[in-house]
């Protein structure tokens, strides 16, 4: 991947003496999908507003598929979409009525109800939103940031409060959408589902930017890999031990271990990401 | 911003405009209300007639003899007691019969009678006292003995003018209810704005290729033609366009224009719906105070005349109830354009900075 649909460079905002973003500078491939995880407050959706061109960076500057997002707000608005961490759609206004009049504000012809299919609204498409659980809106609002066909695609907590089947829905509607070509920018602090979606993620804690690289290679530079080893004492009862892999002597304990005990079960056991981010942090992820 | 967005963003404000069910009503309900009102309130003005008579030398038996199916008597201690009387629009009219008077007629000189009208006494009343008291003195003379009368009424009016008064009270009204439903636009529109503002959608529309300027003027061009096309209709089913209905129209436009800038400005005040109700009942209200004047005149005083809506009364009032030029309502229309222009852009101005 060698062209950028988004180069963050020194991005900063304050909002008055809180700097919420501070001198973030990063980029993102085209048909990535870029995980941006942070705990609370770290600055996420600052930065979502910031590349979308809500806000006026105070400082840096943002190019998305090589336009500069102050400079041609516009231009670069058409080609992407939106779905907000809090859902702000027309209450008044039924499902197809709420995508029909942005696809006319983008003078896009869209599938209106084949959008409507694809997240699962499309049995109440004619009802009035304000009707709707909050799991259906926030999917009318993932809905709605595709009906452009965006080429970035912006995901505030997408699955946030949603059922484990409509979040999987909406995984999977990444993924298909990222199939087409959409770089997809995915705000989150679900670290398993970073971890299962995103190509690369970056770590974001108190506006900056602590880690930044695929899933993979984080939990190889940082996490410890263990064996989890299940044991049977004397008298019948199941202990635990646990053996660090990578170091010096791990042959030698896992073979010491198997000579002097009664071994149950064996497991290797990565770092996940969580981990990881406390680790580099100092911080849990959860508010 | 091309029209393809503007339409688009103008059928949603009419679509949620509508959907709303109180700003649905309101409109609605408002107008039927306005031209039944108009419709069923009386087109003539009903006075009852009672003239006043002041006759020192004459016995008020006599006197009531002046008096007939449609006209009571009421005889005056002085001169002056009458004057005061009519001043007061206590009568239509008074008559002063002196002494020298009652000798003239009895002689079968040419005799000047006193007659006092009540500035605001209607036309027709006016007419008809005339015809009355023409045939009541020929009654008179006859039964005195003789020749007819040579008769000259000297007639004086008395009071503040008050043209607007010889109106029926629905043609008064009319203006009131067409300020009503322009300055109604406030609520309306502002919380058309607010509601956006606050539930997000604003935010929504301004990630798609929508600007600001190009929202406000979709807002503005929404508001102007709701105001203007609600004032145009009450005007149009009351026949308050019937004698000059360019210089009317462009009245109503630039009064909506001063009621967008309004609506702007308090949306721009308020949180939410709340803060539009109580913003715009006031502004309302304010603006609702010239039209007493019009209504009952002499109510209102000189400092009505800051509010914009009192050019906007005005100008209505005068052209279509008394006929009123261009020349004579273009100060007006002057007023109301730099009103308009003003309110608009310091709304826009607020409500840019609230946006941002
Ligand atoms: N409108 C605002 N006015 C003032 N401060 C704000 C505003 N929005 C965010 N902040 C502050 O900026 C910082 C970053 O907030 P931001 O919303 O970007 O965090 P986030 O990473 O999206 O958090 P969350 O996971 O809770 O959504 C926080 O300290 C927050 O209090
Ligand atoms: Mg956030």
């Amino acid at each position: 991947m060698t062209t950028h649909s988004i180069v963050a460079q020194d991005l900063t905002y304050a909002y008055g003496d809180n700097t919420a973003v501070d001198h973030i500078s990063f980029e993102v491939g085209e048909g990535e999908i870029f995980g941006y995880l942070g705990p609370n407050g770290a600055g996420k959706s600052t930065t979502v507003k910031m590349l979308t061109g809500q806000i006026r960076p105070k400082q840096g500057k943002a190019t998305l598929l090589g336009m500069d997002i102050v400079r041609e707000t516009n231009k670069v608005q058409a080609f992407i979409g939106v779905a907000f961490e809090t859902a702000n759609l027309y209450g008044q206004m039924s499902a197809v009525e709420n995508l029909t009049l942005f696809a006319r504000l983008y003078g896009v012809k869209a599938d209106v109800h084949a959008l409507l299919e694809k997240v699962g609204l499309d049995g109440r498409a004619k009802e009035r939103v304000e009707g709707y659980s909050k799991g259906m809106k926030q999917r009318l609002m993932v809905a709605r940031a595709l009906v452009n066909h965006p080429r970035i695609l912006f995901l505030d907590e997408p699955t946030e409060g949603l059922d484990p089947v409509s979040a999987q829905a909406i995984r999977d509607l990444i993924r298909e959408t990222r199939a087409g070509g959409t770089t997809v920018f995915l705000t989150t602090h679900d670290m398993v589902e970073a971890d299962k979606l995103s190509d690369r993620v970056a770590f974001i804690n108190q506006g900056r930017i602590a880690a930044i690289d695929t899933p993979h290679r984080l939990k190889q530079q940082y996490g410890k890999r263990l064996l989890k080893v299940e044991v049977e004492d004397g008298g019948g009862r199941l202990a635990a031990r646990e053996i660090t892999l990578d170091a010096s002597d791990t042959g030698e304990t896992v073979k010491r271990l198997f000579e002097r005990e009664k071994v149950v079960t064996v497991h290797s056991e990565e770092a996940t990401l969580e981990d990881i981010f406390i680790q580099i942090t100092g911080r849990r992820l959860a508010g | 911003m091309n029209a393809r967005v503007l339409g688009a963003l103008l059928r949603k404000d009419l679509t949620l405009y509508f959907r709303n069910r109180f700003f649905a009503y309101i409109t609605i309900v408002g107008l039927v209300v306005y031209v039944a009102l108009y419709t069923l309130l009386p087109s003539t003005v009903d006075e009852s007639l009672t003239l006043g008579v002041y006759a020192p030398t004459l016995p008020d038996a006599f006197i009531s003899f002046l008096g007939g199916n449609d006209i009571t008597i009421a005889p005056q201690e002085s001169d002056e007691a009458l004057q005061q009387a009519v001043a007061d629009s206590k009568y239509a009219a008074g008559v002063v019969l002196t002494g020298d008077v009652i000798s003239g007629i009895m002689r079968g000189d040419a005799t000047s009678v006193t007659v006092y009208f009540a500035s605001d006494a209607p036309q027709e009343i006016v007419d008809a006292l005339r015809t009355v008291l023409r045939l009541a003195f020929n009654e008179l003379s006859y039964t005195l003995g003789g020749d007819p009368l040579r008769l000259e009424f000297s007639e004086q009016i008395i009071g503040p003018d008050m043209t607007g008064q010889q109106l029926a009270l629905r043609d008064r009204l009319l203006p009131l209810m067409a300020i009503m439903v322009l300055v109604m636009e406030t609520m309306g529109l502002g919380s058309l704005i607010a509601d956006e503002v606050e539930t997000g959608t604003l935010r929504a529309l301004l990630v798609t290729p929508v600007t600001v300027p190009g929202l406000f003027t979709g807002k503005a061009i929404f508001g102007l033609l709701q105001a203007f096309i609600q004032a145009a209709l009450l005007l149009g089913l009351t026949g308050g366009l019937a004698t000059e209905p360019l210089l009317v129209l462009i009245t109503l436009l630039l009064s909506a224009l001063v009621v967008v800038g309004l609506a702007f400005l308090i949306a721009s005040a308020s949180r939410g719906m709340m803060g539009v109700m109580a913003w715009s009942v006031l502004v309302i209200i304010l603006m609702m105070i010239p039209s007493y004047g019009v209504v009952f005149p002499g109510v209102a005083s000189n400092w009505a005349q800051i509010l914009p809506s009192y050019y906007m009364l005005d100008t209505i009032h005068q052209v279509v109830n008394f006929g009123a030029s261009w020349n004579a309502v273009g100060g007006n229309l002057v007023i109301l354009l730099v009103a308009g222009v003003a309110l608009m852009t310091a709304g826009v101005v607020v409500m840019e900075r609230k946006v941002r």
